[in-house]
């Protein structure tokens, strides 16, 4: 039952809960295959011709390059040597004339991999957003925020590069190689069978440099996703951390961490260090094997020394490429991982789709039904069990239980979020999957807990469903949320920026908002999610007020943890473990023994016998109970004063 | 359309204002700073630095002697035995160019990950020290990027900049040494493309840093957009925004786009400048330098010096290719040492002081005296707050949001520093002991409780990690959460999610009811949750908290009236004041606010409410 420390239960995996591993849904992106690099490369179709048009340009650059030397040897041996000003003259003004030609050109090749590898890039974005816009709310339960804004940024940006500098990179240093090894071997096939004795030590140091750095590369920027997690938590938990005084103990927490990174950040630059340099070390004993057998040559007089320059000019531009290599295999490797992980996103098939021919869900009465429904998010653990229930036109249902006993899932089947496993969910007789699920949406709303608002103004974030509502709809809207009061009073009114997820208002503020966003699409079916828990005792109760005619004219589903709340509904259901326990009228049920008897004790009991007997001896006496009791009224009285 | 995203970033205000401004001369002697520690490596690297430019320019100069003496020309014949002395001189070189380069990148690369773990360390534990204050002005994702993306934007300075940029000018020092030794008149030559370069590299300078100026904002803007539209998406799908939102997203991709094409043209425009420069130099010393060589003008030239010369504009060119290349990382890393070090000489506003003492074992008697406090000067939350809670007694809290409730309990653990009047335990001033102290001898039990990524253990044992296992189970078992935990199938070792995740609501508080009892404090201050805890785990909580509040000082901010019933004492607050207090029978007799509250839910009697609305970001208690 204890075990030995921490150190052993990293292994383990979370023990509680229903919940699946997060890993099922996002993989870990490891091994990017040949397969991924090709597929995102496909990306490059729609803009063939500026592939085209920026490698003609290179093409037409290495023509250029290879063109120069041969002015320049030709300015050398039949101008200087040969004592000919006008032809080292002629010689040098067609090597500007290439200069010049080249410079324009390579600006259109630089330029133009930089666009379509942006243009590229934009693509995969937009699809991302699209595959994550079509996604079921299981799957955004499952999959960790975090790893899909990464993939939709981060792994997105990777890729871009990899389109558009690294594929040039790769064919412009081969094309350089091949292209260099052609040249040479027609200026002197003996110089180059000396130069090319390096080219499989030059292999073999590029691929290793890759291998090596690849991984370590990624254990770096593991650990880099573990110190940025620390640093989010203390942010975020900062109260509690300083509450405890562990102040002393995270810093040394977040310092072990950071000394970790340090230690694999340091075996990359040292695998770095030691490589890298290789490769220019090896390009330079080409030279050097070059002018040391070369120079015999000259001596034996078979090679020219002009021809000997030259070819040294040749191999000199080997160096870069070289050099370039390891770079390119290290990012290749990183945009087939990157690529890998954005796949996974966009081959993922959405659990909840229109059926093929669904029909449009014209005007409504707002009956729901649901009739045996089962449903689980994992095969074999249900969270909802042969749910029955018949909601009349302008019926309010309220759902009470447990966390986890399934309410949040059971009204989620209705705008379709989620998907019954088993059974039927009906809409005025109508299965919901016979239904578009736009026009099956348009029909009902959602407040939930733990609302989500957009970095807008306060009146765009009520105005989410109706981007057209005119201002005094929105303050209806708000009025009955109990939000108008202080959304008048922010410093711009209903035009106040409301910040990141709505971090300029307290939890309260942002439930009511959400709760008027919710109410201003003047949907037939009303759910309400817990939708009042962070604020006040006070201002849930005047909302409810406030509701009370809204909810009249709908279908209204409501999650709540006050009895309070509950207290008016149609029907009350209560929940324990995916199933209807009890059901009935609050009146009925408290009548019951059962969980609902048990609430009502803890919450309301006192409170409602204390107004019963107050009622009682009201009637009766005349006097409050308590008051006659103690005959301490005239102390009340004063307070009542002030406080008025 | 284009302005709306650049307008709404122009207009947020200031995120810090007590960060101080920082001219470009103090961040650079901020650097200067982190550098001094490893001023020896820093010396060591230099001259390694050294050895591998000398080793870098030595070659060329092997070359051309290789050619001049070893293979020589017509009239002046080579020997083979110098061809081969400098071959394998010129093999040496590049050995030593190895492991020179080796020592040196790996040293330089050692003390920039050094320097990156100073700035992170002291960046952590200075957040550590700063007030809650700090946290209600500041959004959590902006500490946060202050810590990762700035930090980010030094990195690619300190790890490759530091390297480059001192091997660079290293290389172009030396290189124009050796030029000048070989011909100090083809490298006046050379120089004479200089001008032209300073004022090209300019004006893309100026114009490539406003590109990518707009571009940094269009990428922050779209990756927000991202982020908020996948952190909110079942709210887009609810409300069937999904084809509104995509085309508000083509537009910031596009714009992205945009913004991207702009900062092409002074990149892509750079690289074949610079070589066009390179090259004019290269044709003008060529031709130039022909000239002498038929006109026999300077007898000091050969065929070798000359192609030898070539070799080293190419040399030259290269270090102020990449020098202007990096110009932009350089830009970017002054504006991000700008922030880091604004932020790590923000003031600490509650800071124990010198004379601070350890508070002393307790009895657990609560004063606050005359206590005036306001989140803004201006707008203050207490006037003249006074009241005292004796030993063992159970205060409760009742209110409206923002009536002051949460302040009352950041006031105590000293969250924030009272503008007026004092905060009292047993007689000690919470200003005179050590915030350590202090906060070691308070349980606080939050509303929403905040779990750690860990174990249910670590969890427990967070303000005591030193607890032994039997008092961890003790704790657990006093307030029932041990027969939960043990069904567990990895027990006390199972794993907490972020945040908790995989934990039931009643699952959290119990975790957290546990941990606050095992310090054992005196003084126990719960948040009571609204809701949102089980109604099957409630009475086990509610079961637990008396567990908890025995024979301790409570402080309780009540949602429930079951809580608030068993209070010895009840505080009604209104808007900063306390405008009843009693026990619950007393205050149903006064037939106040409070007896209001109770019967019918409503506190005054005129529908208008008067919201003293809390200073923005306080989270659920401070």
């Amino acid at each position: 039952m204890i075990g030995l420390g921490s150190g052993t239960a990293g292994a383990s995996t979370g023990g509680a809960g229903t919940r699946v591993p997060r890993s099922l849904t996002l993989g870990s992106g490891e091994g990017g295959s040949w397969r991924d690099i090709l597929r995102v490369l496909g990306y490059l179709r729609p803009y063939w011709h500026l592939v085209a048009v920026s490698y003609a340009c290179w093409l037409f650059s290495i023509a250029m390059d290879m063109l120069i030397p041969l002015q320049i040897k030709s300015a050398i041996d039949d101008g200087i040597t040969a004592g000919r000003p006008e032809v080292l003259t002629t010689a040098l003004l067609i090597a500007t004339g290439l200069f010049l030609a080249k410079a324009i050109i390579g600006y259109g090749y630089y330029s133009l991999f930089h666009v379509y590898e942006a243009r590229a890039a934009r693509d995969i974005r937009k699809e991302v957003y699209t595959a994550l816009q079509r996604m079921s709310f299981a799957y955004l339960d499952r999959a960790d925020t975090g790893q899909l804004i990464a993939r939709a940024t981060s792994d997105v940006d990777a890729v871009q590069r990899f389109m558009g500098h690294g594929t040039t990179g790769f064919v412009v240093a081969a094309g350089t190689y091949l292209i260099t090894l052609g040249v040479i071997v027609f200026l002197s096939w003996q110089l180059t069978l000396l130069a090319i004795v390096t080219l499989p030590l030059m292999i073999w140091a590029g691929l290793s440099f890759g291998n090596v750095a690849g991984p370590l590369y990624g254990r770096v920027q593991q650990q880099y996703g573990t110190v940025t997690g620390i640093m989010a938590e203390n942010a975020t938990g900062v109260r509690v951390v300083k509450a405890f005084a562990q102040e002393p103990r995270e810093i040394a927490k977040f310092r072990q961490c950071i000394e970790e990174l340090f230690g694999r950040s340091i075996r990359l630059a040292r695998a770095m260090a030691l490589r890298q340099p290789l490769l220019t070390s090896i390009a330079g004993l080409g030279a050097i094997l070059v002018i040391w057998w070369g120079g015999r040559l000259v001596l034996d007089g078979t090679v020219t020394i002009g021809l000997l320059i030259g070819f040294q000019i040749y191999l000199n531009r080997l160096v870069g490429p070289s050099r370039r290599f390891g770079w390119i295999i290290n990012m290749v490797a990183s945009a087939g991982a990157s690529s890998r992980r954005i796949f996974e996103v966009l081959d993922t098939i959405p659990e909840v789709k229109d059926r093929e021919g669904a029909r449009e869900l014209e005007e409504i009465e707002g009956e729901v039904r649901l009739e045996h429904v089962w449903f689980e998010f994992e095969p074999g653990v249900p969270v909802l069990q042969d749910i029955n229930l018949v909601a009349k036109p302008g019926e309010v249902i309220a759902l009470v239980g447990e966390t986890g006993a399934g309410k949040s899932a059971l009204t989620g089947l209705i705008p379709r979020f989620y998907d019954a496993t088993r059974g039927r969910v009906l809409i005025d007789g109508q299965d919901v999957r016979d239904l578009t699920i736009r026009s099956l949406r348009r029909h009902m709303t959602v407040a939930p807990q733990d609302p989500f608002l957009f970095s807008e103004s306060v009146r765009s974030n009520i105005a989410y469903g109706r981007p057209d509502s005119e201002l005094p709809d929105v303050e209806g809207a708000a009025t009955r949320a109990e939000a108008h009061h202080f959304a008048s009073r922010l410093s711009d009114g209903y035009e106040t920026q409301v910040g990141d997820r709505g971090a300029m208002l307290s939890g309260g503020q942002r439930q009511r908002v959400s709760l008027a966003r919710a109410i201003l699409v003047e949907p037939r079916i009303l759910i309400l999610d817990d939708a009042t828990s962070s604020v006040d005792m006070e201002t849930e109760f005047r909302i409810e007020r406030a509701l009370q005619d809204v909810m009249n004219r709908k279908t209204t589903f409501v999650i709540a943890h006050r009895l309070s709340t509950v207290k008016r509904a149609d029907q009350v259901l209560v929940m324990e473990r995916g199933k209807i326990v009890q059901r009935g009228t609050h009146e009925e049920l408290i009548r019951q023994d059962g969980p609902y008897q048990r609430i009502y004790e803890v919450q309301m009991r006192d409170q409602e016998e204390y107004l019963a007997a107050r009622q009682q001896s009201e009637t009766t006496n005349g006097a409050p109970p308590d008051e006659a009791a103690h005959g301490n009224s005239a102390r009340g009285d004063g307070v009542r004063k002030e406080d008025g | 359309m284009g302005g709306r995203w650049m307008n709404f970033y122009a207009d947020l205000p200031d995120y810090d204002p007590n960060a101080r401004r920082l001219t470009d001369r103090d961040v650079l002697s901020r650097f200067g700073g982190l550098l001094y520690p490893y001023r020896r490596r820093m010396v060591l690297a230099f001259l390694l630095v050294m050895v591998v430019s000398g080793m870098m320019m030595a070659q060329p100069w092997l070359i051309q002697v290789a050619i001049d003496h070893g293979i020589g020309t017509d009239e002046r014949p080579g020997s083979l035995g110098t061809l081969n002395a400098t071959a394998l001189a010129f093999v040496v070189s590049l050995i030593v160019f190895w492991a020179a380069s080796y020592a040196q990148t790996y040293l330089l690369s050692w003390i920039g990950q050094r320097v990156l773990l100073d700035i992170r360390r002291r960046l952590f534990a200075h957040l550590q020290s700063l007030s809650l204050r700090y946290y209600d002005r500041t959004a959590v994702g902006e500490v946060i990027s202050r810590q990762t993306s700035d930090v980010n934007a030094l990195n690619e300075v300190l790890t490759q900049g530091l390297t480059s940029t001192i091997a660079d000018f290293v290389l172009l020092v030396g290189t124009i040494a050796i030029m000048t030794s070989m011909s100090w008149r083809l490298t006046l030559v050379t120089f004479t493309v200089l001008p032209i370069m300073y004022v090209i590299a300019r004006l893309f300078a100026r114009y490539g840093r406003n590109a990518y100026r707009r571009l940094r904002l269009a990428v922050a803007d779209m990756n927000s957009n991202l982020a908020e539209n996948i952190v909110g998406m079942r709210i887009v799908q609810a409300f069937r925004r999904e084809e509104r939102n995509a085309a508000h997203f083509d537009i910031v991709n596009d714009y992205n786009l945009q913004a991207t094409y702009a900062t092409i043209g002074p990149h892509a425009g750079i690289f074949p400048v610079t070589d066009l420069l390179d090259a004019a130099a290269t044709v003008l010393v060529l031709w130039v330098g022909g000239q002498w060589l038929l006109g026999d003008a300077a007898s000091e030239l050969t065929i070798g010096v000359l192609t030898a010369f070539m070799l080293f504009i190419t040399r030259f060119f290269e270090p102020i290719r990449d020098l202007t290349t990096r110009f932009d990382v350089l830009q970017a890393a002054m504006a991000a040492g700008e922030r880091i070090f604004g932020l790590l000489e923000t003031k600490i506003e509650v800071a124990d002081r010198p004379d601070a003492q350890a508070l002393p074992a307790v009895k657990g008697r609560i004063e606050f005296d005359h206590v005036r406090f306001g989140y803004h000067p201006q707008v203050p939350v207490f006037h003249d707050l006074s009241f005292t809670v004796n030993p063992g007694d159970r205060f409760a809290f009742v209110g409206r949001t923002g009536a002051g409730k949460s302040t009352i309990i950041r006031l105590l653990m000293r969250f924030y520093d009272v503008d007026g009047g004092a905060v009292r335990i047993d007689g000690h001033d919470v200003r005179a002991v050590t915030q350590e102290s202090l906060r070691r001898r308070i349980g606080l039990v939050l509303q929403e409780p905040f779990l750690f990524a860990g174990t249910v253990r670590e969890n427990i044992a967070y303000g005591w990690p030193e607890a032994t296992d039997e008092d961890i189970v003790r704790a657990s078992e006093l307030v029932g959460l041990h027969p939960f935990v043990a069904g567990l199938p990895d027990g006390y070792d199972s794993i907490v999610e972020e945040r908790g995740d995989n934990l039931s609501g009643g699952q959290r508080q119990l975790i957290s009811l546990a941990r606050a009892l095992l310090i054992d404090p005196r003084i126990i201050i719960l948040d009571e949750a609204t809701s949102s805890v089980d109604t099957e785990t409630e009475l086990l909580i509610q079961r637990g908290l008396d567990r908890l509040m025995q024979d301790r000082t409570a402080l309780i901010i009540a949602h429930r009236l079951s809580t608030i019933k068993n209070a010895t004492r009840i505080l009604v607050l209104d808007r900063g004041r306390l405008v009843e207090q009693g026990t619950h029978t007393e205050l149903l007799d006064t037939e106040g606010y409070y007896f209001r509250l109770y019967t019918t839910g409503f506190s005054t009697s005129d529908d208008e409410p008067d919201y003293v609305e809390e200073p923005v970001r306080i989270a659920a208690i401070g």
